[in-house]
C-alpha cells in the first residue's frame, strides 16, 4: 500500500515535471522570448536590454535551474503583459473558470452515467438509440461553432440571453455551461453504457440474479459497484481536459475572463512568464485530478490493495 | 474476411452514407477549386456579405464573406486544408506510434515504463494548451500544425497497438511462432503486426476525426493556419462579426466541418467494432 | 412412487435474431423429473444445451435473450412456475431452487467482501432472521461447507480466496436459503482434480445430510458416476438418453453414450487405440435433420435415420412414462449392439512398435526457472520457483508424460526444456547439444528438431493466414520450402496423415472445428520432420467426443514413426494411454518419475496417490470404493 502510494506520488512529480519541461524547451529553446515578447522592429539595443534584464543570456540550463527553483517557491516573475505576479493573474482568473467548467463537467457528466445506465439495461430501446446517435454527433461537433449558433438563435435572433461578457447570472453563464457539459455528457454517457452492458454479461450477475435478487437490486449492489471505477476516473479526466482545453475556446467565445482565454491572450502576447505560469497551474490541476482518480480506484477496488503480479509466465 | 465486412456493411446503412459523404466531400473539395474560375483570395468588394443565391441573395450556393469571395470555394478550400491536416497527422501519429506501442508491448522492460510514463505526462498535459505553445513557439504554418498534431496523437496509437500486442502476448501465437524458430522481427512484422493492425487502422479514422476538429479549433482561435491559406475555422472565426446580418458563414463552414467530422467518426467507431482481434479469434 | 420435486415437460428454448429470419432452437423436448433428495447428472458437450436448461429451471431464460416454447411446462412440487410472477419466482429463486456456477471467481462479485455476499442470500430468503443473527449464520454455513476460519474469511473479498474455497462459499450462498434442489453447472470444471473431489465430496455429503436434490451438469461422465442416482444425457438440444446411473455405464443404450464411455482411456491398462467418434458436436443452426447424431453414428442407416426425429421413448414398453424410467432416442436401439464397437485400426499399415532405444535424445538437468511476484522493480519482491531443478532424460521413441496440478510446473518446465522461455538454472540437452550455449541462430536452427504443439489450437495459430501459408511458414523460416522433400506434395501427404480434408490450404483456421485446429497445429509441428514433439495439454480445449481421435493421432505418430514425445497433461488417463514413463510435478519440483506400468499399480509419492485416488473414472462401484480412499486418505493425513 504505502509502495503504491509512494509510487504514485513520484509519478505525479515525474508528470508536472515533464510539463515544465516541454513548456520551457518549447518557448526558450524552439522559440525566443525576445522574438515572441517585443514587436517586431524593436531596435537591437532594446532586444538586448530585454533579453539581459530577464536573463535570457545565460545557457539554458542554468535558466532551468532557476525557472525550477522559482517555480517550487511560487514565484513565475511578473507578466510581461499585464505587469505584476503572473501567478497572481492566474490564480484571479481561476474563479471564473471554475464557475463554468465544476457544474459543466458534473452535470452533463453525471446525466450522462444516469442515461447511460437505463441504456445499458434496454440496450435495443428507442432512448438508447436516439441517445447513441446524439452522443455521436456531440462528440464530433466543434465546440466553438456549436457556441455561435447558439449565440446566433438564442441571443442575436431571439435576444433571450446576452451573447457575451462577463456577469456571474444564470442566463448569462447558461450558454458557456451548456456547450462545456455537451461532450462530458457524451464521453460518459457511452462509457457508462458500454461498461455496465459488459457487466451485465457477467457471471456474477448471473449468479446475483440466481439468488433471488430483483433487477434494481442486482444494478444498485452490483453492478453500479463494478463500474464506478472507470466512470469515476473519466468523470475526473473530463473534468480535467475541459479546464484546461475546451474552456479555452468557449471563454474566447463567450468573452468569459478565465485562464483559457489569458492563456491565449498570454501566448498572443509572447507573455513567457504568465503563459509558464498558467501551463503549471493547468499541469497541475489535471495532475491531481488523475492522482485522485488512481486513490479512489486504490479504494474501492479491493483487488488493487493486494497487487500480486506474476511478471513472466 | 472482406466478404464479412460487405456483409456487415449491408446491416448498416448509416455506415454507407458515412462513407458516401467522406468520398463526396475529399472529392469535391479537390474539383470545386480545380473547376471554379473565381479567386479563392482576391477581394470582389461588390459582392461583400451577398447571401446565397436561394435566399435572395447574389453570393452563389453559400453567399460570400465580408471581402466578397465565393464561400462555397473557401468552404471547400478549406475542407481540404482539413482533410490535409487531419490525414497527415494522423498517419503520423499511426506509423510512430504503432512502431512503439509494438515495441514496447513485445520487449516490455524499459522501453515500455519510459513509453508509458510519456503517455501519463500526456494525459495529464493541458493537451490543447501544448499545442497553441508548440504551435506558437514553432512559428505557425500548416507544417508546424501537421508535426505538433502528429506528436501529441502517437501516444494514443502506441497505447492502443501496445495493449494489443500484450492481449496477443497472452495467447500462444507468439510462443508457437517462437518455437517454429522464427526471428524476432519476423515475429513482430510477420505475425504480430498484421494481428494488431486493425486496431491502428480503426483508430486512424478516429484521431482523423479528432485531428480535423483541433485544426478547425486552433484555426478559429488564431493558433493554427494562417493567410493565405484557409481553413474552416477561420472561416468561421471571421465569419463571427456579422453573426446578425450574415449568417451564412459562420453556419455553413462549422455545418461542412461537422458533416466531415461525424462521417469519419462513425466511420472509425464501427471499424473498431468489426476489426476488434478478439472477434478473429472466436472466429464464426 | 413419491411425488417428484421438478418435473421439466416439453422444454423448448428458442433464441430470435434480428439477423436470422428462422429463431435459432439450442433445446428442444426435453422433459425429465427430480424426485426429492435425489441426485441427477445431466451430461452433454458445449453447445447441447445443458446449461441453457438450468437457467430455464431458474426461471432466468428470457435474461440470456432466449424464449420458451408454448407446450413447455416446468412444475416445482406441482406448482408451475411459468404461471409465476417475477416477484413470485425472486422467492424460489435462491430459496428453494439455487444453483452454482463453473468459475466460482468470476461468480462473486470482486468489489463486495464474502461475508456481505453470504449475508445478502439471508437477507432475501430469511425473513424468520433478526438482523443481527445473520452474521452468526452465515458463519455458520461457511463452517458446513469446511471453510477454514470462517470468521475471518466473513471480511475477506473473492481474489484472496483459491478456486476450491470460492466454490465453497458459492455452495454456502446456494445453501442460504435451505433450497429443496441445487442446481451446479460444470462446479469443478475449473478446479483440479483433487480439489475437485473434495468439492464432490462435499456436495455428496450435503446432499445426503439434508435430503437436498441436485441436479449437477457436467460434460465429464467419470465424476459423476459415483455421485447421482440417475444421468440424463444431451446431445445436440435433446434428450438421447435417461438410466439409473449403474445401467448407464454397464450398459449404455445410445451409440453416442456408448462411444462417449468406450472414448474414454481408461486408467488399469493400456489399450492400443481408443475407440473414436468422428466430426464433432453441431452447431444450434446446423442440427442435422433426422437423429442429430446420425452424421457421426456407426449405426446410421439412410434413410431412416436421417428423415426420421427419434422421440425419447422408455425401453421398458410396460412403462409408459419417460420421465424416469430407462429410455433412448435411437430408432435403431433394439437392433443394434453396442459391445461391436471396436477402434477403428490405424490408418496405415503399423508394424509392432519399435522398442524404446536407450539412446538418449533429451537430457535435462537441475532446471529451473524462478519468477519474481509482488510488486515490480527490485524492493519487495519476492522470486517463486516455478521449476525446481528437475532433471529427467527422454530417450529415442519414447513417450514422456508429465502431469501436474495447475501451478505445478509442468508447462513452464515444457516451455524451459524447449529454451521458449529462458530457465533461471540447469541445463538442457537435445541431440547431444546444450541449448543454453547455442547462440540465437544455431538454436532457431534446432527448433527445426523440436516442435511444440499448444492447448488452444486457436491462439497458437496465426489468425490471418490461410492453413497453407501456416504448414509453411516453418519451412520458409528455414529456407526448406520448395526444396526436394518439401513441396506441395509433401504439404498434401501431410494433410492425410493427420486427417484434414484435402481442400484444407486455402481456407483459414476460424472455419476449422476445435478438433481439427488442432490437427492443424500438429501437422505444423511435423512439416519439418522434428525429432522431438511436445505436447502441451493438446487436448484439454476440446470438446470430449473429440480428444480420442487426436489421441490415436498421437498415438499413431508414436507407433509409426517413432516419434520422441514430452505429453503434459492434468489428466491421468491420458498419460497411461499415451506414455511411456509419466513424471509428476508437485509444487515446481519434479517429485516421481516410473514406468506408467509401475507408477500406476505402485505409486510412491503421496502426491501421485491423493492424484490417482482423485482421478475420476466412468464407474460407479470404483467411483464408491474411491470417496471411501479418499476419506481414509484424508483422515490419515489429519
Ligand atoms: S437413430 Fe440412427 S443415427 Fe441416430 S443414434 Fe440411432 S442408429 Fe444412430
Amino acid at each position: 500500500m504505502a509502495r503504491y502510494l509512494i509510487g504514485r506520488i513520484a509519478q505525479f512529480v515525474i508528470v508536472i515535471g515533464g510539463a515544465l519541461l516541454i513548456t520551457f524547451l518549447a518557448l526558450h529553446l524552439v522559440a525566443d522570448p525576445a522574438i515572441l515578447g517585443l514587436p517586431v522592429g524593436t531596435p537591437q539595443e532594446a532586444v538586448d536590454a530585454f533579453n539581459e534584464k530577464h536573463g535570457f543570456n545565460d545557457d539554458l540550463l542554468t535558466q532551468f535551474g532557476r525557472f525550477l527553483g522559482d517555480a517550487v517557491r511560487g514565484d513565475f516573475g511578473d507578466s510581461l503583459w499585464l505587469g505584476g505576479d503572473a501567478l497572481g493573474h492566474v490564480f484571479d482568473r481561476l474563479p471564473a473558470t471554475l464557475m463554468l467548467t465544476v457544474p459543466a463537467v458534473l452535470g452533463g457528466g453525471l446525466l450522462g452515467v444516469t442515461l447511460g445506465s437505463i441504456s445499458a439495461r434496454r440496450p435495443e430501446s428507442g432512448l438508447a438509440n436516439g441517445l447513441n446517435v446524439f452522443s455521436y454527433s456531440v462528440i464530433s461537433i466543434a465546440e466553438f461553432w456549436l457556441a455561435i449558433m447558439l449565440v446566433l438563435v438564442f441571443a442575436v435572433n431571439i435576444t433571450w440571453l446576452p451573447t457575451a461578457g462577463y456577469d456571474p447570472k444564470p442566463q448569462v453563464m447558461i450558454l458557456p455551461i451548456l456547450v462545456l457539459s455537451l461532450r462530458p455528457f457524451a464521453q460518459n454517457f457511452q462509457l457508462t453504457q458500454a461498461t455496465m452492458s459488459a457487466e451485465y454479461g457477467k457471471p456474477y450477475v448471473l449468479a446475483a440474479r440466481a439468488k433471488g435478487l430483483s433487477e434494481g437490486q442486482v444494478a444498485r449492489r452490483h453492478v453500479l459497484r463494478n463500474v464506478a471505477v472507470p466512470v469515476v476516473t473519466l468523470l475526473l479526466f473530463e473534468l480535467g481536459r475541459v479546464f484546461v482545453g475546451t474552456a479555452i475556446i468557449v471563454e474566447i467565445v463567450f468573452a468569459w475572463p478565465g485562464i483559457g482565454r489569458l492563456a491565449a491572450n498570454a501566448l498572443f502576447q509572447g507573455d513567457v512568464f504568465l503563459v509558464q505560469a498558467v501551463v503549471v497551474v493547468a499541469a497541475l490541476a489535471t495532475a491531481s485530478l488523475n492522482l485522485l482518480a488512481d486513490l479512489f480506484y486504490f479504494a474501492i477496488d479491493p483487488r488493487t490493495r493486494h497487487l500480486v503480479g506474476v511478471k513472466e509466465r | 474476411m472482406s466478404g464479412r465486412l460487405l456483409g456487415e456493411l449491408y446491416r448498416r446503412p448509416i455506415i454507407v452514407a458515412a462513407m458516401t459523404v467522406v468520398i463526396a466531400l475529399v472529392a469535391s473539395s479537390i474539383l470545386v477549386p480545380l473547376i471554379s474560375d473565381l479567386d479563392a483570395s482576391a477581394p470582389r468588394l461588390s459582392k461583400r456579405l451577398e447571401a446565397p443565391s436561394w435566399a435572395g441573395g447574389d453570393g452563389g450556393l453559400l453567399g460570400t464573406d465580408s471581402l466578397g469571395r465565393d464561400l462555397l470555394l473557401r468552404i471547400m478550400l478549406g475542407m481540404r486544408t482539413s482533410f490535409a491536416v487531419g490525414a497527415f497527422a494522423a498517419l503520423m501519429g499511426a506509423v510512430v506510434g504503432t512502431l512503439v506501442g509494438l515495441i514496447s508491448g513485445y520487449f516490455g522492460g524499459v522501453v515500455d515504463a519510459v513509453l508509458m510514463r510519456l503517455t501519463d505526462i500526456e494525459l495529464a498535459f493541458p493537451g490543447i494548451l501544448l499545442v497553441m505553445v508548440l504551435v506558437r513557439a514553432l512559428d505557425r504554418g500548416v507544417i508546424a500544425l501537421v508535426i505538433v498534431l502528429g506528436s501529441i496523437s502517437w501516444m494514443l496509437y502506441a497505447r492502443v497497438v501496445r495493449s494489443a500486442v500484450l492481449t496477443l502476448r497472452t495467447t500462444e501465437l507468439v510462443t508457437a511462432t517462437t518455437g517454429l524458430g522464427a526471428t524476432t522481427p519476423r515475429i513482430l512484422f510477420v505475425h504480430v503486426l498484421p494481428n494488431v493492425a486493425a486496431a491502428a487502422v480503426s483508430l486512424m479514422a478516429v484521431t482523423f476525426a479528432a485531428m480535423m476538429l483541433a485544426e478547425a479549433s486552433l484555426s478559429f482561435i488564431g493558433f493554427g493556419v494562417q493567410p493565405p491559406d484557409i481553413s474552416l475555422g477561420s472561416i468561421l472565426s471571421s465569419g463571427r462579426d456579422y453573426l446578425s446580418t450574415s449568417w451564412w458563414i459562420s453556419t455553413f463552414s462549422g455545418l461542412f466541418l461537422l458533416l466531415g467530422v461525424l462521417s469519419t467518426n462513425l466511420i472509425g467507431s464501427w471499424l473498431q467494432r468489426v476489426t476488434d482481434p478478439l472477434s478473429i479469434h472466436t472466429g464464426s | 412412487m413419491t411425488e417428484p420435486l421438478l418435473e421439466v415437460r416439453n422444454l423448448q428454448i428458442a433464441f430470435r435474431s434480428r439477423r436470422n429470419a428462422r429463431p435459432v432452437v439450442p433445446v428442444e423436448e426435453v422433459g425429465f423429473d427430480i424426485a426429492p433428495g435425489e441426485r441427477v447428472g445431466l451430461v452433454g458437450e458445449s453447445g447441447s444445451g445443458k446449461s441453457l436448461t438450468a437457467l430455464a429451471v431458474m426461471g432466468l431464460i428470457h435474461r440470456v435473450g432466449g424464449e420458451l416454447g408454448p407446450e413447455t411446462s416446468i412444475k416445482l412440487g406441482g406448482d408451475e412456475l411459468l404461471a409465476k410472477n417475477e416477484r413470485a419466482m425472486r422467492w424460489i429463486r435462491g430459496g428453494r431452487i439455487a444453483m452454482i456456477f463453473q468459475d466460482p471467481l468470476s461468480s462473486l462479485n470482486p468489489v463486495l467482501k464474502i461475508g456481505r455476499q453470504v449475508v445478502e442470500a439471508l437477507e432475501l430468503h430469511r425473513p424468520d432472521l433478526e438482523a443481527r443473527e445473520m452474521k452468526d449464520v452465515a458463519i455458520d454455513l461457511l463452517d458446513q461447507v469446511h471453510l477454514p476460519r470462517p470468521d475471518r474469511l466473513m471480511d475477506s473479498h473473492p481474489h484472496q480466496l483459491s478456486g476450491g474455497m470460492r466454490q465453497r462459499v458459492m455452495i454456502a450462498i446456494a445453501l442460504a436459503g435451505n433450497p429443496e434442489l441445487l442446481i451446479a453447472d460444470e462446479p469443478t470444471t475449473a478446479l483440479d482434480v483433487t480439489i475437485q473431489a473434495e468439492v464432490l465430496d462435499l456436495l455428496y455429503e450435503l446432499g445426503e445430510a439434508r435430503k437436498l436434490a441436485v441436479l449437477l451438469i457436467t460434460h465429464d461422465l467419470s465424476i459423476i458416476a459415483g455421485f447421482t442416482h440417475r444421468v440424463l444425457v444431451m446431445y445436440g438440444g435433446r434428450l438421447v438418453e435417461q438410466a439409473a446411473t449403474n445401467d448407464l455405464y454397464t450398459e449404455p443404450r445410445h451409440p453416442y453414450t456408448g462411444l462417449l464411455l468406450r472414448s474414454i482411456p481408461p486408467l488399469e491398462q493400456t489399450e492400443d487405440r481408443l475407440i473414436a467418434i468422428t466430426g464433432s458436436p453441431p452447431e444450434p443452426l446446423e442440427r442435422p435433420d433426422g437423429c442429430g447424431f446420425s452424421p457421426r453414428c456407426p449405426f446410421v442407416r439412410d434413410p431412416l435415420c436421417t428423415t426420421q426425429r427419434p422421440p425419447l421413448v422408455a425401453l421398458d414398453a410396460a412403462t409408459a412414462s419417460t420421465a424416469t424410467s430407462r429410455a433412448t432416442a435411437c430408432l435403431r436401439v433394439h437392433e443394434i449392439d453396442l459391445s461391436e464397437l471396436a477402434p477403428e485400426p490405424a490408418s496405415t499399415s503399423r508394424e509392432a512398435r519399435t522398442t524404446v532405444d536407450d539412446d538418449v535424445l533429451v537430457e535435462v538437468v537441475r532446471l529451473s526457472k524462478t519468477f519474481k511476484v509482488n510488486g515490480k522493480g527490485l524492493i519487495g519482491h519476492e522470486m517463486v520457483a516455478a521449476v525446481d531443478e528437475v532433471s529427467l532424460e527422454v530417450k529415442r521413441g519414447e513417450v514422456l508424460g508429465i502431469v501436474g496440478e495447475s501451478g505445478s510446473g509442468k508447462s513452464t518446465l515444457a516451455r524451459c526444456m524447449l529454451h521458449l522461455i529462458a530457465p533461471s538454472g540447469g541445463k538442457v540437452r537435445v541431440e547431444g547439444e546444450d541449448l543454453s550455449a547455442l547462440g540465437p541462430r544455431a538454436l532457431r536452427r534446432m527448433r527445426l528438431q523440436m516442435q511444440m504443439i499448444f492447448q488452444d489450437p486457436g491462439s497458437s495459430l496465426d489468425p490471418r493466414m490461410r492453413v497453407g501459408r501456416i504448414l509453411t511458414e516453418p519451412l520458409r523460416i528455414h529456407g526448406l520450402w520448395g526444396r526436394p522433400g518439401y513441396d506441395e506434395a509433401a504439404l498434401d501427404d501431410l494433410l492425410e496423415l493427420v486427417q484434414l480434408p484435402s481442400n484444407s490450404l486455402d481456407r483459414f483456421p476460424h472455419e476449422f472445428s476445435g478438433g481439427q485446429r488442432q490437427r492443424i497445429a500438429i501437422a505444423r509441428a511435423l512439416v519439418a520432420r522434428p525429432a522431438l514433439l511436445v505436447c502441451d495439454e493438446p487436448v484439454s480445449a476440446l470438446d470430449v467426443s473429440v480428444r480420442s481421435s487426436i489421441l490415436n493421432l498421437l498415438a499413431d505418430l508414436r507407433d509409426e514413426f517413432g516419434l520422441t514425445m514430452v505429453f503434459i497433461a492434468h489428466d491421468l488417463s491420458l498419460v497411461r494411454f499415451l506414455c511411456d514413463r509419466i513424471g509428476v510435478m508437485h509444487q515446481g519440483r519434479l517429485v516421481e518419475i516410473e514406468s506408467a506400468e509401475e507408477l500406476f499399480s505402485n505409486p510412491r509419492h503421496q502426491h501421485t496417490r491423493e492424484l490417482l485416488a482423485s482421478q475420476p473414472v466412468p464407474d460407479p462401484v470404483i467411483e464408491q470404493e474411491r470417496r471411501d480412499l479418499r476419506r481414509r486418505l484424508a483422515q490419515s493425513a489429519e
